[in-house]
């Protein structure tokens, strides 16, 4: 019983943590202006990023130790330095996102500019960084982040004509208005969106924080196979939303604010509160990952002691660093700069990078030494060489298009 | 610096100041690049009145509304702060781009007006309450669907879709 009771948690902390600024800006974004004709973006996205998050919690459950860690290892300095290069930075700007993220649903809760609520929300951050354990944390901010099944609920108020959404996701057409290569632009965003890299980090390194061993990579797989779609059903579900109110009035969403009103016409302020404390937990629990995947990947690198099961003095080198990407977030947002542009460029360059944080994995997934009679079967080495091919397409594209379609005004 | 070192310099260098030459050259106000502004505004304009009639049947809070309306107003700046960047060198093009501006400032004060009423706890003062000078919720909703026709008028006479 306690067993099942762990694997259920499991998937709905899997649930309620996979959708983030990243995937609420861009799914909003992609529903106002193209409707459902993108959803098929998020299904790949969904496979992908569940085939290398088992494959990362794989490494992790049978060598002991978190991906990163054995990339480095396995690759040498260079190969880990370029992999470290790439997530480092695109883990930042997800942080300044993340934190701007929470910072303007407090706004939209409050009234007051999210300028002044960015030192409470880097506060938080750090605080619950710094005292809280690992587990009450994932499980906290993943089940609150469930709230944001208002979307799926409001979709069904929102009585929507299902024929017209069911044929835009079945039979996807890019609109005039918008032309060919804006929907590709937003297909890579979208795809960036689902794969952000941090994920895997966070995935691997938890699963040490949490002690996997063998025996517990059926629940792993379990918390992955069925959290991870359930998480991409919520991300139509804010695409939909989108593409039954805003798209018919001719708005395009650019704030925050724009993507509640569907909510807030389908529940009325009920909805909208539930809505509000989804997008605070989802930003949240989303913060977390990303600063501790940037003290993870970082000290992981350099060999230093990491973890949220040691004691911060005894891994200071890896909350220190943390303090200043948290610190550095912050004083980007202190500019003025547009949280929501932040994301949509963070979603971008996430999918850019995505070959070199997903292939070295592929490889320490396949290296018998570390992974023994574990090493991938050959339907998951094909699936990964399918997805590398993807993803190099869509890192190829990613600057050339965003430059051609500006990026995707 | 090696020969191969000072050619990438100087590549660079050049295609430094060819964007910025490009970035400082100022558009035509022609209706294709008018669209980008124009529509950037009807959006907003279409959220802050979906955002108003929303608050009205209560469906929403003043803290969510006026955050809207507030967003939304910051979007009209920034179209309005492109368009007056262009130059308009015919009169045409010059009638074309004032016609803009003068909807765009109309719907800049209508958002004003729904940002002010939106922040009231109730949804703006009564009615010829004396010496308010605000505007409720409903006189809002009526003058930001008048300033929404008129820059649809606009946007069809000038040919933008």
């Amino acid at each position: 019983m306690k067993r099942l009771l762990g694997v259920a948690l499991g998937i709905l902390t899997a649930i309620g943590g996979f959708v983030d600024i990243g995937d609420l800006v861009t799914n909003a974004v992609v529903g106002s202006r193209f409707g459902l004709s993108l959803a098929w973006v998020v299904v790949v996205g969904v496979v992908g990023i569940c085939l290398f998050a088992n494959m990362s919690g794989r490494v992790a459950a049978v060598s002991g130790r978190a991906t990163f860690e054995v990339i480095r290892e396995r690759m040498g300095p260079r190969a880990g330095l370029a992999n470290l290069a790439a997530s480092f930075l695109i883990n930042l700007m997800t942080v300044t996102a993340e934190i701007g993220g929470i910072a303007l649903a407090l706004q939209l809760a409050s009234g007051v500019a999210y300028l002044l609520w960015v030192p409470v929300a880097l506060l938080a951050v750090w605080l619950v960084i710094w005292r809280v354990k690992f587990k009450i944390m994932e499980n906290v901010t993943g089940l609150l982040g469930l709230s944001l099944i208002v979307f799926a609920v409001a979709l069904f108020l929102l009585k929507p004509d299902w024929g017209v959404l069911a044929s835009q996701a079945f039979a996807p057409s890019v609109s005039q208005e918008e032309g060919p290569g804006v929907y590709w632009y937003f297909a890579i965003a979208l795809f960036g969106a689902a794969m952000t890299p941090y994920e895997v980090f966070f995935f691997s390194s938890g699963a040490v924080e949490e002690r996997w061993k063998v025996k517990d990579l059926m629940q792993a797989r379990m918390n992955v196979l069925l959290g991870f779609p359930l998480g991409g059903f919520l991300s139509v579900a804010i695409a939909a939303c989108a593409a039954v109110v805003l798209l018919p009035a001719g708005i395009s969403v650019t704030t925050l604010s724009q993507v509640a009103l569907p909510v807030a016409q389908a529940g009325g302020q009920l909805a909208l509160a539930v809505l509000i404390l989804g997008v605070v937990a989802a930003t949240f629990g989303a913060a977390l990952e990303t600063t501790l995947s940037s003290g993870y990947t970082l000290a992981q690198f350099f060999g230093w002691s990491w973890g949220k099961f040691r004691r911060p003095a005894q891994a200071a080198r890896f909350h220190m660093s943390m303090i200043v990407v948290l610190l550095a977030g912050a004083a980007v947002l202190a500019t003025g700069v547009d949280p929501i542009l932040v994301t949509e460029y963070s979603v971008v360059f996430s999918a850019i990078a995505l070959p070199l944080t997903y292939l070295p994995i592929l490889i320490v997934a396949n290296d018998p030494q570390y992974m023994g009679e574990h090493v991938n079967n050959r339907a998951v080495n094909i699936a990964g060489l399918v997805y590398l091919v993807i993803i190099l397409a869509a890192s190829l594209a990613a600057i050339p298009l965003m430059i051609v379609t500006g990026a995707g005004a | 610096m090696s020969q191969y070192g000072r050619r990438l310099a100087t590549i660079l260098l050049a295609l430094a100041v060819l964007a910025g030459a490009l970035t400082a050259c100022s558009q035509r106000p022609s209706p294709e690049a008018l669209k980008g502004p124009a529509k950037d505004v009807f959006s907003a304009v279409q959220a802050a009145t979906l955002a108003v009639d929303l608050r009205i049947k209560n469906s929403t809070t003043a803290a969510a509304g006026s955050t809207a309306a507030d967003d939304m107003l910051g979007e009209v700046e920034s179209a309005t702060d492109e368009v007056e960047g262009f130059t308009a060198p015919t009169e045409e093009e010059k009638s074309l781009r004032d016609d803009m501006l003068t909807s765009f400032a109309t719907i800049s004060r209508a958002m004003l007006h729904a940002r002010d009423a939106l922040t009231a706890p109730s949804g703006g003062p009564e009615q010829g309450q004396p010496g308010s000078g605000a505007h409720g919720l409903p006189e809002v909703l009526g003058e930001l669907r008048n300033a929404t026709d008129q820059l649809k008028a606009l946007m069809t006479k000038a040919g933008i879709q």
